[in-house]
């Protein structure tokens, strides 16, 4: 019995990790309406930069690195939306043309990411990892500081969202957007704004994760979306609550799984979460709208 | 003899890329389905061509896969299309009804990705990451290595040839006609009894059966067949293909699988190493392929050969003679 206990904290952990990634990938298409399908380098590139603050020259402790890696991120995402992304949704070309602009923008950075960083393995250096019996429970130093930038990261998201001006006018923006406009909101900066926080997100899930999964390469953002994306389809996309449920429902699910069935083929319960959902439920748990009126909804804004 | 070999190399990936992006281009460039699992079809054709043709697997060792029926030649690649169909088909009635346009594309390709990573780290149904290896091809074993390149090409050639004469008649048709209202407005061509369902299946099924065909040429062109050759980057090599020549133009689409795989992945073979590191070869061309993909799809979005409005012949005949011809009440002469 404790075993399981133990069993579904770990899986708690790793819902804690996903969920940051999932919420800020989700938040981003709510409020700009189309989502970005590169999105697994950004959590790269935030493991890269933290790697470079971390190890390669300054030797920062790993959580400035990671707090530096956030902003880098951030301030990346800010430009490239700036540079590249509202010219071109400016242009009003087909949905589709934007979804592969963003995935073309994550390939090109990934490639860019190898040809500075190589693909050799890396590891962050980090401190020693001490047990921390808490009740009849174990975690480790990590685990909980996991746990606590996860917990600060949706504090944030939440504090934000409901009680600040810019937190309401991205609510607004995702709500109805022209309606917003009419309310003197400008969903530029909207964007922007959002694009800063999902982009801080973002990079600090990237590093969080590199430090839960010890040796990282390249591929590190690449391998992860299987479990962003579902858990963002399974909770109802543009629902930050959602994507927070689809990240415990996947690490819960994953963590009991592996009692059952062997490790190697827990892929498969993504799989069959995401079957039955879709099936059942298209629209996710905490959808709204039906599948198909989420996608009316994108294609009148 | 040399150069030969590799002008013969060259032309067989040419023509297993001309397939796949013919495929992709019927799904996404016709249907206007975004398929960004599509390395997962051509992924299902290549395993189940290989599990055809191979001979089953020794009880003990570390090899394992399923199946392992050893049949000869045309009848493995039958097989490997009709799973990959089969496949496509379930994909389809998963979801289809439910979901289109963007949700679909991201749905699909979480569904890919979470069988990607479920084929990579499962060792007992293709070998965990070792793949596949060893996959026999026709006459392979009477023929020198030389010969045997001229026997693949020639069915690399006619199964080229095949798909792109059916799928540029199709394009034409009424039902390609159907995929592209289908793609610009569903709900008008629901109003015109199009049945969506009905269209995105046919297409997604066209697509599915060039993607096997295409895995299970490469399959028994390389001999084998591992994870590490449909990583989603794969895809959107074939996607790129399929927006540089032209969206929905089945000649467009091979003069971009031409410019995008021949030229830009190939051609940066050629360049000069710089500073003496080999790993920075594939990062070059994945960098000139989505340079590319990013500046057609700013300045030319509809690819370098654009699909064309569909013409249709003045009518020859008067309007009068539609009428049928023994009609006196309407005050006919005859």
């Amino acid at each position: 019995m404790q075993n399981i206990a133990q069993i579904l904290a770990f899986g708690v952990v790793d819902a804690a990790v996903l969920a940051v990634a999932a919420v800020a990938f989700t938040l981003q298409f709510g409020v700009t309406n189309y989502f970005n399908f590169g999105y697994g380098e950004w959590l790269t590139l935030g493991a890269f930069v933290a790697f470079g603050f971390n190890n390669a020259v300054l030797h920062l402790n790993v959580w400035l690195a990671m707090l530096a890696a956030g902003l880098v991120t951030a301030l990346f995402s800010v430009t490239l939306n700036r540079a590249l992304f509202a010219p071109f949704v400016a242009r009003r070309p087909d949905t589709m043309y934007i979804l592969i602009m963003t995935f073309g923008v994550g390939f090109l950075m990934n490639e860019l990411i190898q040809a500075i960083w190589g693909t050799d393995y890396r590891q962050l250096a980090y401190g020693g990892d001490d047990l921390h019996p808490i009740g009849p429970l174990q975690f480790s130093t990590n685990q909980l500081a996991f746990l606590g930038v996860s917990l600060a990261c949706m504090a944030g998201t939440q504090l934000i969202l409901s009680h600040t001006r810019l937190g309401r006018s991205m609510r607004a923006v995702s709500d109805n957007r022209t309606l917003a406009v009419i309310c003197g909101i400008k969903p530029d900066r909207v964007a922007d704004a959002t694009w800063l926080m999902t982009g801080f997100m973002a990079g600090v899930a990237g590093v969080i994760l590199a430090m839960q999964i010890h040796s990282f390469s390249t591929d590190i953002g690449d391998d992860y979306v299987y479990l962003i994306f579902p858990a963002v389809i399974i909770g109802g996309i543009g629902r930050a609550y959602g994507a927070l449920i689809g990240a415990l429902i996947i690490g819960l699910a994953t963590a009991i799984g592996v009692l059952v069935i062997p490790a190697s083929v827990s892929p498969l319960l993504v799989f069959a979460a995401l079957v039955v959902i879709i099936i059942t439920r298209p629209q996710g748990l905490l959808g709204g709208a039906t599948g198909r009126g989420i996608m009316r909804q994108a294609e009148a804004a | 003899m040399n150069i030969l070999f590799y002008l013969t190399t060259m032309a067989i990936y040419t023509c297993i890329n001309g397939i796949l992006t013919l495929g992709l281009n019927m799904q996404f460039g016709l249907a206007g389905i975004l398929n960004l699992a599509f390395i997962v079809l051509v992924a299902v054709g290549a395993y189940c061509t290989g599990i055809a043709a191979l001979p089953p697997a020794p009880a003990a060792g570390a090899v394992h896969y399923i199946g392992g029926f050893g049949w000869a030649f045309p009848w493995d690649l039958l097989f490997g299309m009709l799973v990959t169909v089969a496949f496509g088909c379930l994909l389809g009635l998963i979801c289809f009804k439910r979901i289109a346009h963007w949700y679909l594309a991201l749905t699909l390709s979480s569904i890919g990705w979470a069988l990607l990573i479920l084929v990579s780290n499962d060792a007992n149904l293709f070998n965990g990451q070792t793949g596949l290896i060893g996959i026999p091809g026709p006459w392979q074993d009477q023929l020198s290595p030389f010969q045997y390149q001229f026997v693949v090409l020639a069915m690399c050639v006619v199964a080229l040839a095949g798909v792109f004469i059916l799928f540029s008649r199709i394009e034409h048709s009424p039902l390609g006609r159907g995929f592209r209202a289908l793609r610009e407005d569903e709900l008008a061509a629901g109003s015109l009894a199009k049945n969506p369902l009905r269209l995105r299946m046919i297409a997604f099924l066209l697509g599915a059966g060039a993607a096997g065909l295409g895995g299970g040429l490469s399959a028994i062109y390389f001999g084998g067949w591992n994870d590490s050759a449909w990583q989603p980057g794969e895809t959107f090599v074939i996607l790129a293909a399929v927006i540089v020549g032209g969206r929905g133009r089945s000649l467009g689409a091979l003069l971009g699988s031409v410019v995008v795989m021949d030229f830009l992945v190939e051609g940066s073979r050629f360049l000069p190493e710089i500073g003496g590191r080999t790993d920075l070869l594939p990062a070059i061309q994945g960098v000139a392929v989505s340079i590319v993909l990013i500046a057609v799809l700013w300045w030319r979005p509809f690819g370098m050969w654009p699909e064309q409005k569909e013409r249709f012949p003045k009518l020859r005949r008067r309007p009068n003679d539609f009428l049928p011809a023994a009609a006196p009440a309407l005050g006919g002469t005859e």
